[in-house]
């Protein structure tokens, strides 16, 4: 995988689950804090 | 440095608690052959490695081990979710509650907390390289092991992940290690220590 690729992957990932790391979640810091981590299923069983 | 992505490396989804599998489990998170112990040999090791491409392999498996650790402990957290005190004591893990309740602590499956008397720093590329090839076997085994008490597909799944990358790493280790001694003399790899002889 190329880095194009994998950046487009990424941007993907994050506009479907949300921000990856705290830098990249600029307006919305708290809410990288208070969603669910990994660990943490949600009642759908999502994590 | 290090930057956290909040993922894991591969998904942990258990819908059935199960504290006898946990029990077991937790040995690769704090037990002799886990990936607390396998992150801090590969990430210690790599500040004596004389080549950069040895610094390089070191460090990207080290980071690689540290996200299983994290996947181990997602595993031992949802195998121990809304206990019974009834299920806690008929699963033999009455022990383990009595000192951690559910939190997740670095034991190996006897109840031995972690030690680093489990992985060996020597300062030479040649032995270190050995010791890392041995390590991943010796995690490869504890998963095969922990496989044979697993029923749950939930569970294996991400058991099955973890040994294959085990695979993985014990290839790379060779890789290493060969491209270590291309640049040793090949009449003698152990002549001196290119991590401290100055040559």
């Amino acid at each position: 995988m190329n880095k194009k690729q994998s950046e487009e992957l990424r941007s993907k990932y994050q506009n479907t689950y949300g921000p990856l790391t705290s830098e990249s979640a600029e307006d919305n810091r708290w809410g990288w804090i208070a969603d669910p981590w990994p660990w943490n299923l949600s009642e759908e069983g999502e994590n | 440095m290090w930057a956290y992505e909040k993922k894991l490396q591969y998904p942990v989804k258990i819908k059935n608690p199960n504290p006898a599998l946990a029990k077991m489990i937790i040995t690769q998170y704090g037990g002799p052959d886990g990936e607390l112990g396998a992150s801090l040999r590969y990430l210690s090791q790599r500040f004596s490695m004389p080549y950069p491409e040895l610094k390089a392999i070191l460090t990207d498996i080290g980071t690689e081990e540290l996200g299983h650790l994290e996947m181990i402990g997602a595993i031992v957290y949802q195998l121990t979710k809304n206990l019974s005190p009834e299920e806690i004591q008929k699963n033999g893990f009455a022990d383990y509650f009595v000192d951690h309740t559910s939190g997740v602590y670095p034991t190996s499956a006897s109840g031995s907390p972690f030690t680093a008397a489990s992985l060996a720093v020597k300062g030479d590329p040649v032995t270190d390289l050995h010791e890392n090839l041995a390590a991943e076997q010796k995690a490869r085994t504890t998963y095969d092991n922990i496989l044979r008490f697993c029923d749950d597909p939930d569970v294996k799944d991400p058991i099955k992940f973890l040994r294959e990358r085990e695979i993985v790493h014990y290839q790379r280790f060779g890789e290493g290690l060969r491209l270590c001694t291309d640049k040793l003399d090949s009449k003698n790899f152990y002549a001196f220590n290119p991590s401290f002889d100055k040559r």
